[in-house]
């Protein structure tokens, strides 16, 4: 190896620092995502009847999506809907609706399945958590409404701060997100 | 008989309905309305198949066809509908596999069928276990090709507790109706309206109870749907387990429907020799109790109450406890325990040379009993003497209807009960002058022909003697029919004695009836030929305070006004905290008789086996480990320590082979019990406490929200970090 090869290649470094760097700073930069990417599960709901009020909830916890999922990470039961109070339309709502993300493997089959288009494949992706139990996402954290993932919630229990997502969608979030809003 | 079902020659007993030949010959037709069990109608009109008959000539032959020199055959000019068709000697018969005409025919009818069906499977309880699902995948066009709105009915129309009928799903194949009025014998239901507007209405305002459940399995979509189960599961969610119901001594055969360790929904099983395919009530909904409420670990007294402890704790606590009282122990077990556990309990009662061994409920004596259950439904004459068939064993009272309705065992083919037995009819007439009740007031007493008002077990001396015409009426019947039954209940048999057995003895051998005593629990037959009675100097259960020590399982003295504790030490073993574990020093989990693995007896005599359904039963164990566990407390080494052993110990004694009986089951010769004293009378009662459903207290089991994120802050991180956790 002579000394003009190691100029060249030292060459080819100086340049690189001249040019705007492809890497994303990830956390403090929002890493940019596609429309499709297919992250944590939203459970959407329908348009609201009355301005202000929440719209009843598309689940109507069939277990279909449970049936579909070949990871077997979905867990629905079902119960009766108050008729006076529905949480769905028709008779029956999902009482629990569980999805371990340890167990999902994001194909996107329970979306498929789902014949009401309740269960929708969303963005968000940073679910690291340290305990199994948390990584068992219920309704509660998965309802349209719901910001950020459980982790990302409890950080922003503690610091009193807004739940803040570490990626865009520059395009916005897909229709069958009904509800759902990233930041572009 | 000779029938050519597209190309198969088959050969069948004349009287056979075509959809029995297309089945037989390994071909598929879709049905809705036939039942293997119900008169066929021809309501849904899906089984059509095009058919053809060789027609005979003046001269009493075949007409011949003059190219081949085989018998011509004569096609019928529309399809036809092949349950209410009788297939004939030399009839062909083509299916949706070799017919366009006939899979045409199929689909058009199918989108018949789905012009008003609401198609919300997801929603509903049938789906994925629905005939009208499958059916429409197989034989339906996938599309119809109707575009107006469908009618609309209420979804939400509750026909009693247990039953609620979704109006817009009926397919109006009238199968609950005939069932009503074929099987238990009750014009309920019926249809209401015409054509589009037709549904299924009840005028009683509700069904009766006993046997209305198994109009929720008949169902072949989702109109008519098990209450109790309601929203528990998709049927492809349950875990089933084929196994003998033990909450009489009928012994049916039933399917355990589990989910996530709770039990569901309970459906019937078919056993042809037993149930049919019939189950009542009380088998059906009243399994509430072997999901709630359960005691999952062992508790032991100290200080005055009782408190949760291990197993281990357990036996060191029944240790001390037995310590003074020797072989004054007293083994008491329910009578629905299996042969295996009551195996377990003599052989541990022998190690101790303890005679204070006890099941329960039992009579002092039991009469042989010689007929089967098949003999009760093909009897000419039938004799019920103090039975209450409905608190007793309610299927009986079916298959004495089915002995009414003319005795008709359906036939056997290649693809199992007959789909449509052309014999059975609609709106059958039934013959009550066959049947006579003499007891109290029952639910048979519609049905009898002859009914006498009588109590005690002079009923049967009053019968063999008879001082009044009715009497004398009944003893006429017994006398002058061929295959007579005499079926006893609880209210002849609590005072029965060697002299009643004598005297049943003769008047059967006179009039040539078999005699069916119906056993006061489920096993109580099976138990009481292991002679798990009380020896001499015994105590029997109704005196379990008579021994130093008690070792109870499954039964609630103290409910009963009986007395719940031995003299000095009890170890209670039960599923529940029941007012008898209260009082125990020592309280052992148990397991239902949906958990268990064994085998019964029922009341005709015949090993049904038990088969485990995975239910949550937390620390729970069955009363051979129960008993193995008490075998350690007294210091001896346990004589029979798991099922396989129990079995290689009745295959001993008793020469009883158990590890492969057949799924229908298998008929023991009468064994004679011995007699012992009871101390107490046994009252039948089917529904027991803790079986009414609640459905406000079916809860999910499942950890609320709530409860995981109590624990938010992460144990890990006491205080909070701060910079997050990098």
């Amino acid at each position: 190896m002579s000394v003009l090869d190691i100029a060249k290649g030292m060459g080819i470094t100086l340049s690189k620092l001249f040019q705007k760097p492809v890497t994303v700073s990830y956390p403090e930069e929002r890493a940019t995502l596609q429309p499709r990417f297919r992250g944590r599960h939203v459970l959407t709901r329908h348009p609201a009847q009355r301005p202000g009020e929440l719209g009843l909830e598309k689940c109507i916890g069939c277990s279909l999506c449970a049936a579909a999922c070949p990871a077997y990470a979905i867990y629905v039961e079902a119960a009766e809907n108050d008729p006076q109070h529905p949480t769905s339309p028709g008779e029956r709502y999902a009482k629990v609706y569980e999805i371990n993300m340890l167990r999902c493997i994001f194909c996107g089959l329970c979306e498929e399945a789902c014949p009401t288009g309740a269960v929708v494949l969303g963005n968000e992706f940073e679910m690291a958590d340290f305990r199994y139990r948390d990584l068992v996402y219920g309704k509660e954290d998965m309802l349209v409404g719901v910001d950020g993932s459980l982790p990302q919630r409890r950080e922003a229990a503690r610091s009193g701060k807004p739940v803040r997502v570490g990626f865009k969608v520059p395009e916005g979030a897909r229709p069958e997100l009904e509800g759902v809003e990233y930041p572009t | 008989m000779k029938v050519t079902v597209d190309g198969i020659q088959v050969d069948l007993p004349a009287g056979t309905s075509a959809i029995d030949a297309v089945f037989h010959a390994g071909r598929d037709v879709p049905y809705f309305c036939a039942h293997a069990y119900l008169s066929p109608v021809g309501a849904c009109r899906m089984c059509l198949v095009e058919a053809g008959t060789p027609r005979k000539g003046k001269d009493g032959e075949f007409e011949l066809d003059e190219a081949t020199g085989q018998p011509r055959v004569f096609w019928m000019p529309k399809p036809m509908a092949s349950c209410t068709m009788q297939a004939t000697e030399g009839m062909h018969i083509r299916t949706a596999r070799t017919s366009d005409v006939v899979a045409k025919a199929q689909a058009g009818m199918m989108e018949f069928t789905l012009l008003n069906h609401p198609l919300d499977c997801p929603t509903c309880d049938k789906g994925g276990a629905c005939e009208l699902q499958d059916r429409a995948f197989e034989y339906g066009y996938g599309a119809s090709r109707y575009g107006f709105d469908r009618r609309h009915a209420d979804k939400h129309y509750a026909l009693s507790d247990f039953i609620i009928l979704d109006q817009e799903r009926c397919i109006h194949c009238k199968r609950c109706v005939r069932y009503f009025e074929e099987v238990p014998g009750q014009e309920v239901l019926d249809f209401i309206e015409r054509g589009g507007h037709t549904f299924i209405d009840t005028e009683e305002g509700g069904l009766p109870v006993g046997f209305q459940g198994n109009i929720a399995d008949i169902c072949p979509v989702g109109a008519l749907l098990d209450n109790v189960a309601r929203f528990r599961g998709r049927n492809w969610e349950y875990d089933h387990t084929p196994t003998t119901c033990t909450l009489c001594p009928v012994g049916c055969s039933i399917t355990v429907d589990a989910r996530n360790g709770r039990l569901e929904r309970v459906v019937a099983g078919e056993n042809r020799d037993v149930n049919e395919l019939w189950i009542c009530d009380a088998g059906r909904f009243g399994h509430v109790f072997a999901t709630e409420e359960r005691l999952t670990v062992p508790l032991v007294r100290v200080g005055g109450e009782l408190r949760e402890a291990t197993w281990d704790q357990a036996v060191e606590a029944m240790r001390q406890g037995f310590l003074g009282h020797g072989g004054n122990v007293g083994l008491y077990l329910n009578a629905d325990s299996t042969l295996e556990e009551g195996a377990a309990l003599v052989a541990l009662a022998e190690a101790i040379g303890t005679a204070s061994l006890d099941h329960w409920p039992r009579y002092a004596h039991t009469p042989m009993s010689t007929a089967t259950l098949t003999d009760v439904a093909t009897a000419d004459a039938v004799v019920v003497l103090g039975a209450d068939l409905g608190e007793e064993a309610p299927v009986v009272e079916l298959r004495i209807l089915e002995a009414l309705r003319g005795g008709l065992l359906p036939p056997e083919f290649a693809h199992g009960t007959a789909i449509a037995d052309l014999r059975l009819t609609e709106r059958p007439s039934r013959t009550p002058e066959k049947l006579a009740v003499i007891g109290r007031e029952s639910r048979l007493w519609g049905h009898a022909g002859i009914r006498v008002a009588a109590s005690g077990p002079d009923a049967l001396t009053r019968l063999a003697r008879p001082d009044t015409p009715e009497l004398q009426a009944a003893l006429r019947l017994l006398e002058g029919a061929g295959k007579p039954v005499l079926i006893l209940g609880a209210d002849v048999l609590n005072g029965a004695d060697a002299a009643f057995s004598a005297a049943l003895g003769s008047l059967a051998g006179r009039v040539g009836a078999k005699v069916l005593a119906l056993p006061a629990g489920a096993n109580s037959r099976g138990l009481g030929g292991l002679n798990l009675v009380p020896g001499a100097g015994g105590m029997p259960y109704a005196r379990l305070d008579g021994v130093g020590a008690a070792f109870i399982s499954r039964l609630d003295p103290a409910a009963q006004g009986l007395p719940g504790r031995a003299r000095g030490f009890t170890v209670v073993h039960d599923t529940h905290l029941t007012a008898t574990a209260g009082l125990a020093d020592v309280v052992l989990p148990a397991v239902t008789g949906y958990e268990k693995r064994g085998t019964t007896i029922n009341l005709e005599g015949r090993l049904l086996p038990l088969t485990q359904a995975p239910l949550r039963a937390g620390e729970g164990a069955d009363l051979i480990r129960a008993l193995a566990a008490v075998a350690e407390a007294l210091g001896i080494r346990p004589p029979v320590r798991g099922l396989r052993g129990a079995q290689t110990w009745l295959e001993g004694r008793y020469g009883l082979r158990l590890a492969e009986l057949p799924a229908g089951g298998l008929l023991q010769p009468p064994r004679p019990a011995q007699d012992a004293a009871t101390g107490t009378a046994h009252t039948p009662n089917l529904w027991k406490p803790r079986m009414v459903p609640h459905p406000e207290r079916r809860g999910s089991g499942v950890l609320g929200r709530e409860a995981r994120t109590e624990l938010w802050e992460l144990p890990m991180a006491p205080a909070p970090r701060p910079g997050g956790d990098d």
